[in-house]
């Protein structure tokens, strides 16, 4: 009798009584462990939940729906509070930044409001989503940026520049959502005739997205990062909108972490 | 002089047990509570999924431990996540890996918290802390994943 074998409660209990990187670890052994521990609502990943967070039983409006895996997980990769621009909170869990009201008087010309998320990734292929529950601003970019010095971001984020947005040091790729252009490194990509590329382009999301979807307020997009083939792609309600870049990985792999930033521009 | 339930093993053999060791038992322990025990003094009492082999064991342990209160439930977190095992039960456990999981099984189908969880938390003791490589090498699986 072999200890896979055994039936799946017992897991349960062997594994309430390790940490959370002997369950990852037990889970590489072999496909049949895998398959057993990856049942994100187990008694084992609640038990897991409870342990990690005694006090906060990680129970925001966007975890709640979650498999208690799932929620460990949001938990550790959601915005960073000590990662964002200084108008800008981070809520319920991290999983939510929203721009604070504050009555200080503001730069007429306009403001911007950036976070990043609290964990990066060095390999493999990641996905996550992200929804607006308000309006856009006039300039709204989701996507990713390595992990740079944080304060120099912000700085360079709050002074306004009518050629240039967001992160000036950090590399970053995203899309805006508004104009639905693709940005890199805080510049809109252009093609050589100068007109913006836009994103989706329509060939490559077949027949039914000839003309590009515009955001929704609600909507969800997923950003997918495939750090494997060097790839940011996203979808929006469950529709693949392809790739957005490629190869941007390549040159500064020596930078190992990438983070998720939303980043919005308000006039 | 206290009552005698009689235990039969999937092998045939007949075990007399004190009923005050045999109701650490949960799952006959709510037995004797609907039968009465009058009635089920002279009956025995079939348990077709163990072994004698591991009855005596899980006899053994339950006769050591029979005025130890259960464990509490592993619902909420406890200072009971923690791995140590005493040191009588950890001899007593120095067994082979197939005997080991025979217990967990028993312990669980019999329904006897204090063995499972100190059963558990030996299999636990040697997971811990080593690579998935390793896992492998103790417990003798193979990988079945694709090499990366």
């Amino acid at each position: 009798m072999s200890i896979l074998d055994l039936p799946e409660e017992m897991y349960d209990v062997i594994f309430a009584h390790l940490s959370l990187g002997d369950v990852f670890n037990c889970m590489q052994v072999c496909k049949k462990l895998y398959w057993i521990l990856e049942k994100g609502n187990s008694k084992l990943w609640k038990y897991h939940s409870l342990k990690t967070f005694p006090c906060r039983p990680l129970e925001s409006k966007t975890l709640r729906s979650l498999s208690y895996k799932s929620r460990l997980m949001a938990f550790k990769y959601g915005w960073n509070p000590m990662d964002c621009c200084p108008d800008t909170v981070v809520l319920d869990d991290f999983t939510l930044m929203r721009v604070k009201k504050s009555k200080r008087t503001r730069p007429s010309y306009s403001y911007q409001n950036c976070v990043r998320g609290k964990l990066g990734f060095e390999a493999g292929r990641h996905s996550w989503e992200i929804t607006c529950e308000l309006g856009l601003g006039d300039i709204t970019v989701i996507g990713v940026a390595t992990k740079d010095d944080s304060y120099t971001w912000i700085r360079t984020g709050l002074n306004h520049d009518p050629n240039f947005f967001g992160i000036r040091c950090d590399e970053s790729w995203g899309w805006e959502l508004n104009h639905n252009w693709l940005f890199q490194n805080g510049v809109v990509q252009k093609h050589h005739s100068g007109v913006p590329v836009h994103y989706p382009q329509s060939p490559k999301c077949g027949p039914n997205l000839q003309v590009l979807p515009k955001y929704q307020i609600e909507d969800r997009i997923r950003v997918i990062l495939d750090m494997e083939e060097n790839t940011l792609a996203f979808e929006m309600n469950n529709t693949f909108l392809g790739v957005a870049f490629r190869g941007m990985l390549d040159h500064i792999m020596t930078c190992s972490f990438f983070m998720a930033y939303i980043w919005l521009v308000h006039k | 002089m206290s009552k005698i339930i009689k235990l039969q093993t999937s092998d045939g053999e007949i075990f007399d047990v004190d009923v005050e060791v045999a109701t650490c038992s949960g799952l006959i322990k709510t037995m004797l509570e609907v039968l009465g025990m009058d009635e089920s003094d002279k009956e025995i009492v079939s348990l077709p999924n163990v072994s004698s082999a591991i009855l005596k064991k899980v006899l053994e342990w339950t006769k050591y431990h029979k005025d130890n209160a259960p464990p509490p439930e592993l619902d909420e977190p406890t200072d009971i996540s923690s791995l140590e095992i005493c040191s009588w039960d950890y001899n007593f456990l120095k067994v082979d890996q197939g005997t080991l999981f025979e217990i967990i099984l028993a312990a669980n189908y019999l329904d006897i918290k204090g063995l499972l969880v100190v059963t558990c938390k030996t299999v636990a003791n040697m997971i811990k802390g080593k690579s998935p490589e390793n896992i492998r090498k103790t417990f003798n699986i193979k990988s079945g994943f694709t090499p990366a």
